[in-house]
């Protein structure tokens, strides 16, 4: 069993690696994104666009391991406030800032504001629940072990994206950009039309997940 | 599962549920605000990179 302070600095382990990989996910992306804006898109993007969107791909690779520090240490009812504040900030940040005249790089802005505050407010809370937090199990650092449960959960992760997206893919290859536009809003009405009586559903009855 | 496992479990989910519910006003209002302010084309954009910001962020090691 490790001290508290080993949970520190286990969790900044992690964060730092997490930071190196998103890294250089996003310069992959930074550099593929000419291709992908270019073939895929059909379109010619600002280069200033695809910069300010490699940023977010840093801050959205990041999020899931403060979500999942925040969930390990069940810290549950701070995680729902932070994902809520964090969500409304982004978007409420990204109309003002399509108003503002910005298009579609002030959608982006947005995201990348609704990001920072979630990664900002996780970090604040992953700091004050670990100064209570005495120990940890020991399993937690068995990379051998963690990489065995993880290899199918990303096998899984393909196939739900697959399975989940392949339509909107389809369409971003087969049509115009414009269409996928259509698309992507009428899919998104679709799924709130869809989700909302079981996301209501979940609130009253969780165990019915 | 443990009751104890249980009772966690149930908290995390009604937790999360709750956020996924009041984000939805949100999402609704920028999305309906967004496709009637920007030109298809950047909307088409904003779609694309929604797809290519999710396949470069889903697979993380975080991500699990």
């Amino acid at each position: 069993m490790g001290s508290g302070r080993n949970a520190g600095t286990l969790v900044r382990k992690i964060a730092t690696t997490g930071f190196g990989i998103a890294a250089a996910i996003s310069l992959v992306f930074l550099a593929a994104e000419e291709l992908f804006s270019s073939s895929v898109l059909r379109v010619h993007l600002p280069p200033d666009l695809l910069q300010i969107l490699s940023v977010d791909i840093v801050l959205a690779c990041l999020a899931p391991y403060m979500e999942a520090t925040l969930m390990g240490l069940r810290d549950f009812k701070y995680l729902s406030l932070v994902k809520i504040s964090s969500n409304w900030a982004g978007k409420l940040a990204g109309v003002a800032l399509v108003a503002a005249g910005l298009g579609a790089k002030g959608v982006v802005l947005g995201w990348i504001l609704g990001d920072a505050a979630f990664m900002i407010q996780s970090l604040l809370a992953i700091d004050h629940d670990l100064r209570a937090y005495s120990s940890l199990p020991s399993s937690v650092v068995n990379n051998r072990e963690l990489f065995r449960f993880a290899f199918p959960a990303y096998a899984s992760g393909l196939i739900d994206f697959g399975s989940d997206w392949f339509d909107q893919i389809l369409v971003l290859v087969a049509f115009p950009i414009e269409r996928l536009a259509a698309y992507g809003v009428a899919f998104f009405d679709f799924q709130f039309c869809f989700g909302l009586g079981k996301h209501c559903l979940d609130s009253v009855v969780p165990a019915s997940r | 599962m443990s009751s104890s496992s249980a009772a966690t479990v149930a908290r995390a989910s009604s937790f999360l549920a709750v956020a996924r519910t009041l984000n939805i006003p949100v999402n609704l209002v920028a999305l309906a605000y967004f496709a009637r302010t920007l030109p298809l084309a950047d909307m088409g954009i904003v779609v694309g990179f929604g797809i290519s910001s999710f396949l470069s962020s889903g697979f993380g090691p975080g991500s699990y």
